[in-house]
């Protein structure tokens, strides 16, 4: 036994010994934007014989070393890049290099760089199919965004995983892919915003300061509804723009039937300025957060480029709403003013001081986060779940309570749905189709890009949910960033308030209007879609307008 | 007390059509020769349809906010109605849920004699985003109420 085990040593040895020669290749594989492709099955072929395979990683890099055949002709290396998306590629491996290891055997040393084409496989169809469909479904409420986002992704996954498996044309997304695409930063950002809310709301602050507004107006119905606007702005630059309109709205229509005006004059002012605040920062509204965790801005970048040209756009729309409704604020009846406060005051009073106390703690203590967050390198989730999790502490909330009530999970899983459609969709090259058209309508120039990416993004998110928009324009935005000259991050700021302010040109171009025009139909006041269209387009108009030129002129 | 054994309830709102609405209502109290006027408001947070739903989250909050619109409207209402005719008494009739199946379940409960609706004029989009029409359910109403006076 011990003589067929020397035996069967000596054998493999020598079998070893004739793969002594190693081959190390390696490279980068981008797409014709430049940008990483991962999951590329690399081939390397002796002749049409594979002798080593690998796959590309996350950056597009792969590096591939192994034994090879003793003698090898390495004219005759060729390396194989595949992926059902693109153009498969065989290249000749060229300008090798012949080396030596510490053992002495020949190490043979390529390098191949590779930029791959896209190919319009059925996989490219399907996810355009699904993105499409997407945007039909959820403008016309055909169901549930939840539920439409859910069955696009879970469709892509699905024939990914059935015809693609047969074949590969038709796959259009791995699952590792659709995990990678989903941005956890967005989803743990809002999740923790939902619970610092969520508690905070429950003291009554909110409804507090729309009375504390009227209490320092006077009765001056025109002061007044500029002391909500502002109100209102602040607390949606922090805080989102359903909830501030939720709470808010219902003491401004009160106070709006009390003095016999018509609510409208304070909800429109009101709402208009909840979507301007929402633009002012990073936590403000959804396509920010989005845009902050793509491009990696901070939240100082945030109001240091957009907080300025927003209290521009408070003030001058200040006016446009005098404009609209300076003869109903006249119109004010002022003799009750202090029934209506003593009222007032009873009723939307700080309900828990205490909670309040460590509410406004925990809020600074996420602000200040927030604030030093990009010097501390942490991604603004972390920050937000820190707050989370002591005002949870601090508060003694029932924790089934808040998650059941407080954290809209709906919104988190169309969020996390929404990721894996836009992904498949860059992936398959349809994102990339459109970010290279939308260059080629510049012309490279900044000023049209500007334009472009600013109109277009106010128009659709004017029409259409601006979350699935912004998603999808994100992959766009990044590649005009790299490729127009000088662009820096004006692109993204042209993409934020676009996306954000297109929201004041039509009742459904966001949420916060949806709701207002709720609480106001309860109290007689149908808010048609044809009267919001009437102020709120003039309005958006004005502030895209003053946004183009602010990064026009470099603000 | 009711001098006359008709129910008669006004669903209340704060805009033109809602005073229109209690002027009609002002009107047949007197015509039946009664002299109590129910003033009914629903608190509904159920405002949307589909994708609207997911908005209102806190729905206590929101009936809070909604109860504090809904006392405006009837403080204005009552004060109103003391203007016009001081011999009608008013009386508060504060519901909670969708609209159209309380007023339903109230009429079919209580036997009301006569339920004036002021009716907003509203286009197809905001009916179907902030919901709460009771225009598809008159009819089913008028199985329960003696009549219907629907006030534009």
């Amino acid at each position: 036994m011990k003589r067929f085990l020397f035996f069967l040593g000596i054998i493999l040895l020598f079998s070893v010994s004739s793969y002594a020669t190693n081959l190390r290749v390696g490279g980068v594989v981008k797409n014709e934007h430049g940008s990483p492709i991962d999951e590329v099955e690399i081939s390397i072929l002796l002749g049409d014989k594979v002798v080593l395979h690998t796959t590309t990683t996350s950056n597009g890099s792969y590096f591939i070393e192994g034994a090879v055949q003793d003698n090898i002709d390495p004219n005759n290396l060729f390396v194989e890049l595949k992926k059902s998306t693109y153009k498969t590629e065989k290249r000749k491996l060229v300008d090798i290099l012949k080396s030596q290891d510490e053992n002495h055997n020949t190490v043979y040393i390529g390098t191949l760089n590779q930029t791959m084409l896209r190919a319009i496989t059925p996989a490219f169809w399907i996810s355009l199919i699904v993105l499409v469909g997407i945007f039909v479904l959820i403008s016309f409420e055909v169901f549930h965004r939840t539920v439409a986002a859910l069955i696009g992704a879970s469709l892509l996954l699905f024939t990914s995983y059935t015809l693609g498996t047969f074949n590969e044309n038709y796959f259009v997304i791995s699952f590792e892919e659709a995990i990678h695409a989903i941005d956890f930063n967005v989803i743990l950002l809002l999740m923790s915003m939902m619970i610092i809310v969520g508690v905070m709301k429950k003291t009554g602050i909110f409804q507090w300061l729309a009375y504390k507004s009227y209490a320092i107006s006077k009765g001056n119905v025109f002061k007044l509804s500029v002391i909500l606007m502002f109100v209102t702005a602040v607390a949606s630059a922090f805080l989102d723009n359903v909830t501030t309109m939720l709470l808010l709205a219902p003491v401004s229509i009160e106070i709006a039937i009390m003095l016999k005006i018509n609510p409208f004059s304070l909800l429109m002012p009101e709402v208009l300025a909840s979507n301007m605040g929402g633009t002012a920062t990073l936590i403000g509204d959804p396509p920010n957060i989005m845009i902050g965790s793509f491009a990696h801005l901070t939240f100082n970048d945030f109001v240091i480029n957009l907080a300025p040209v927003i209290l521009i756009i408070l003030i001058v729309n200040v006016f446009v709403m005098k404009l609209f409704f300076g003869k109903e604020y006249k119109k004010g009846k002022v003799d009750n003013v202090d029934e209506l406060l003593v009222k007032l005051k009873e009723e939307y009073k700080i309900t828990d001081a205490k909670l309040l106390r460590h509410s406004l703690f925990v809020l600074g203590f996420v602000i200040l986060l927030f604030i030093t967050h990009g010097m501390l390198h942490m991604e603004p989730s972390i920050a937000a779940m820190a707050g989370a999790a002591l005002i949870l502490l601090l508060s003694g909330a029932d924790i089934t309570e808040i998650m059941e009530k407080e954290v809209e999970w709906a919104t988190l899983v169309f969020f996390m749905m929404l990721f894996i459609i836009v992904g498949a969709a860059v992936e398959t090259g349809f994102i990339s189709m459109i970010a290279t058209w939308v260059k080629d309508l510049s012309g490279n120039s900044m000023v049209l890009a500007i334009i472009f990416v600013m109109w277009v993004s106010a128009i659709a998110s004017a029409i259409i949910d601006n979350i699935p928009f912004t998603a999808t324009m994100l992959p766009v935005v990044a590649y005009l960033t790299q490729t127009i000259p000088n662009a820096g991050n004006t692109l993204w700021w042209a993409l934020a308030l676009g996306a954000c302010l297109g929201g004041n040109g039509t009742l459904i171009g966001a949420s916060a209007n949806v709701v207002t025009a709720g609480l106001a139909e309860r109290a007689g006041y149908p808010m048609t879609f044809g009267y919001f269209l009437k102020i709120g387009a003039p309005a958006m108009f004005i502030s895209v307008t003053i946004s183009m030129i602010w990064l026009l002129i470099g603000g | 007390m009711n001098n006359c054994d008709k129910k008669i309830v006004l669903v209340v709102k704060a805009s033109e059509v809602g005073e229109r609405g209690l002027k009609k209502a002002i009107d047949i109290t007197r015509e039946e020769d009664c002299n109590k006027l129910y003033l009914l408001f629903v608190v509904d947070h159920d405002f949307f349809s589909g994708d609207g739903a997911s908005y209102v989250k806190s729905k206590q909050q929101v009936d809070k906010g909604l109860e504090g619109i809904g006392d405006a409207i009837l403080r204005t209402m009552e004060d109103m109605l003391e203007e016009t005719d001081k011999s009608i008494e008013s009386q508060r009739v504060i519901l909670h849920g969708k609209t159209a199946e309380e007023i339903m379940n109230f009429a079919k409960n209580n036997k009301v004699d006569v339920l004036i609706i002021p009716k907003d004029q509203r286009g197809p989009i905001e009916k179907f985003i902030t919901g709460g029409d009771i225009t598809p359910f008159i009819d089913e109403i008028k199985k329960y109420v003696d009549k219907v006076v629907v006030v534009e």
